[in-house]
């Protein structure tokens, strides 16, 4: 349709010189086939029994379009023209062959699947019909009425003119337009070396027969013998073994084989007149052509079928290949990845496992970190208590100082109003009753407290001043109970010495006899009903620093080193628990009001402490209260004994 | 034996006062006092006292010093000094080592019983 729609374009147009050409080309052909056709014509010279032109007028119409016409009616005019008959009649033919040659093409293409029309079976038998039959009838018509007409036929002849007419152009309709056509379409394939020498062998073979059937080569009678048949089975053999072309061109060959030796009287057919063997030749030929060609189209497309299943199949198989490998590339990315999150689960396993570790280490650290605080906090406190205690002994420094400084000045009065009191006290004895003599004795009594006071502050003033000496310890205690003597004998103490064989300390003697004063003082007025005070001492080892000793004081003393130890018992009612702790406060006093300065225990721990040395208070599990006062033996460095310059 | 001739020097006036009233009540003692520690020395010399009260802190001269001019003086090398001041803390009157020096020495405030004793320890 394409084809045939450019065509008549340039027609309409400007015809091209390819156009022009090939109209020239198909108009020489036309003509040559057309004489050769002619020399076939028997009954009447432009009736032949044979009309290849019809042929080659329908597969040019078929295959090169409409456009064609102008050379099948020019080519089928000069062929007619150029014999006995009349311009006018020839021109009739020549207008039936045209007519014939379109009509047909036109059936053909829309009836019968156009120049593809041999390639199935159903189509070949649709050509022969309409192409063969049909369109053919055109043709017959046209030419017996024009040679009837012009008088180059007599009527009496139209019927036999007429149907050599269409047998003719039927067999040139389908013997000669399928060879052009299947050659023409451009559809061949390439043949094997075997297939071109099986096919020649065909060829061979058909030719052989052809010959052997209607050439008149068999022997005697049997040259006449209604052999035709014998052509059958090569022809069906191409079409098995080849396509419809080959086929076609196999028809081809025999057709002419046929022709040739049916005009020469040969063959199962050459019995009878020229016209009438030709005839039967040609419908015999019409026949076997059919037959041969749907065969042919019929293989082909059962070949076409075979390979299209086959193509199916490889196909199928080639997916059914596709799938298992993608099947088995699935599997083993399946595999792979069952392998990566075993792999992944390890290593969450893993990586679990040093969580739990680290979790494990951080409970532990936290552990430690609070042991830690719990230290921190202790040194805290223990700073901050030493901290108290250096503000307080500031403050007590500056107390000391301060009660130094204001000492003088206050006993010089004291000393006044004590002297006066005595001369009034004197002046006013001679009169008992009088109650002055009562308030001066309070006086007198207000004045020795304030004295205390003064005297206490600078006990403690002037601890600061040690002069140290190599002393024998136990000798200096043995002093100190005789200076307490007096107060043993007064309330009814028993004093039991438990001295024990010491090395010398280095020491201040007035201090640390001070310091065994307090304590056994102390110790007595804490006897109030009688009792034992108990003096021991010795010497020990330091195995282990108490609770009671201070980070502070822990540097004073080494494990391992031999200290001199003192202890005052007494069995009097001890001391309470809540006030262990206050006993070395300054101003802390049990005592009634008056009766102690509240610093001699401060005095006494201030003095230890110069001295290097520790007190300690507790209370007996015998009841009463024993006080320790450990000192370095000599030898042993004694820290900060000189520490603080005298005023 | 005539009454016991008692020198009490010391700055504090009223506190002289007293204490000489106080002693000579005693009806044993003759009391001289000087108020001036530069004119201690040239009052001894001429009161020519059994036993001399003696402060340290003066005003005008230091106790210790007019000590020594005392002990250096020929007529009155024999008199026993006992300081009477208000420095001393309890700890350093104890009467067994009670001395500032080579002298004894009481803690003021004192009563006239304390002084009494005193005198009669050291002048036998």
């Amino acid at each position: 349709m394409h084809l045939q729609r450019i065509g008549s374009y340039c027609f309409h147009r400007h015809p091209s010189a390819a156009y022009l050409g090939l109209l020239a080309f198909l108009t020489l052909l036309y003509f040559a086939v057309g004489k050769l056709g002619l020399t076939l014509a028997f009954v009447h010279a432009n009736a032949t029994a044979v009309w290849p032109p019809t042929g080659l007028a329908l597969a040019a119409c078929l295959l090169l379009g409409f456009r064609v016409w102008p050379a099948v009616l020019l080519g089928a005019f000069l062929v007619n023209v150029t014999t006995v008959i009349s311009f006018m009649t020839a021109l009739g033919i020549a207008i039936g062959n045209t007519l014939e040659a379109l009509a047909g093409a036109y059936l053909v293409n829309r009836f019968a699947n156009g120049s593809k029309a041999l390639m199935r079976p159903m189509d070949v038998f649709t050509f022969a019909v309409l192409a063969g039959g049909v369109s053919t009838l055109i043709s017959a018509t046209f030419g017996t009425t024009a040679l009837a007409l012009n008088g180059f036929a007599q009527w009496a002849d139209y019927d036999s003119i007429w149907l050599t007419w269409w047998l003719g152009d039927m067999g040139g309709a389908l013997v000669v337009a399928p060879f052009l056509m299947l050659w023409g379409a451009d559809h061949r394939r390439p043949w094997t070396f075997r297939q071109v020498c099986e096919l020649i062998c065909l060829l061979l073979v058909v030719v052989l027969f052809g010959l052997l059937v209607f050439g008149g080569w068999l022997p005697g009678e049997t040259k006449t013998y209604p052999l035709e048949f014998l052509c059958v089975p090569p022809l069906i053999w191409v079409a098995f073994r080849f396509s419809p072309r080959e086929t076609a061109t196999a028809i081809l060959l025999l057709s002419m084989i046929a022709t040739w030796g049916t005009v020469r009287g040969l063959g199962p057919f050459g019995w009878v007149t020229q016209n009438e063997s030709l005839l039967l030749l040609q419908a015999f030929m019409t026949v076997v052509n059919v037959m041969a060609l749907a065969l042919a189209a019929a293989f082909l497309d059962r070949k076409q079928a075979g390979a299209a299943l086959q193509r199916a199949h490889s196909e199928l198989e080639h997916r059914v290949k596709e799938r298992t490998l993608e099947l088995a590339k699935a599997n083993e990315e399946l595999l792979v990845e069952i392998d990566e999150r075993g792999q992944i689960e390890q290593a969450l396993r893993d990586s679990e496992l040093r969580l739990q570790q680290t979790n494990e280490l951080l409970v532990r650290n936290q552990t430690d970190l609070l042991t830690t605080l719990a230290k921190l906090k202790r040194s805290h406190d223990e700073l901050k208590t030493a901290h108290l205690h250096l503000i307080q002994a500031a403050k007590l420094e500056s107390v000391g100082r301060l009660a130094a400084g204001v000492a003088h000045e206050v006993k010089n009065p004291l000393a006044i109003i004590l002297q006066g009191v005595d001369y009034l006290s004197k002046r006013v004895a001679t009169n008992k009753n009088d109650d002055t003599a009562r308030v001066l004795e309070y006086t007198a009594d207000a004045v020795r407290r304030a004295d205390g006071v003064i005297r206490g502050l600078l006990d403690f003033s002037t601890t600061r001043e040690l002069i140290l000496q190599t002393e024998d310890l136990n000798a200096i205690i043995e002093q100190a109970l005789l200076l307490v003597q007096h107060e043993v004998n007064r309330t009814h103490v028993t004093a039991v010495k438990d001295l024990g064989a010491l090395p010398r300390v280095r020491i201040d003697r007035n201090k640390i006899e001070q310091v065994f004063v307090n304590v056994m003082m102390n110790a007595i007025q804490a006897m109030t009903k009688g009792g034992t005070l108990t003096v021991r001492t010795f010497t020990r080892r330091m195995t282990e620093i108490g609770p009671e000793v201070g980070m502070r004081k822990r540097d004073q003393f080494r494990l391992g080193e031999t200290v001199v130890v003192s202890e005052v018992e007494d069995t009097g009612s001890g001391i309470p628990e809540q006030i262990l702790q206050k006993v070395f406060d300054p101003f802390f006093t049990t005592k009634p009001t008056g009766t102690g300065t509240g610093l001699g225990l401060t005095v006494t721990k201030k003095i230890l402490e110069l001295h290097g040395g520790l007190i300690s208070v507790k209370n007996r599990r015998e009841g009463g209260a024993k006080v320790t006062v450990i000192l370095k033996a000599e030898g042993a460095n004694v820290n900060g004994q000189k520490a603080h310059s005298p005023h | 034996m005539g009454k016991k001739r008692i020198l009490l020097i010391d700055d504090e006036a009223v506190f002289t006062q007293l204490a000489k009233m106080n002693l000579e009540q005693t009806g044993r003692y003759e009391v001289q006092v000087e108020n001036s520690g530069a004119s201690g020395l040239a009052t001894a010399r001429a009161f020519q006292p059994h036993l001399i009260f003696l402060d340290i802190v003066m005003p005008d001269m230091d106790g210790h010093v007019l000590a020594d001019q005392i002990r250096q003086d020929a007529g009155l090398k024999t008199a026993p000094i006992v300081y009477l001041t208000a420095m001393v803390s309890k700890g350093e009157q104890h009467p067994h080592r009670g001395a500032l020096g080579n002298h004894p020495l009481l803690a003021k405030p004192v009563n006239t019983e304390e002084m009494v004793a005193c005198i009669e320890r050291f002048t036998k």
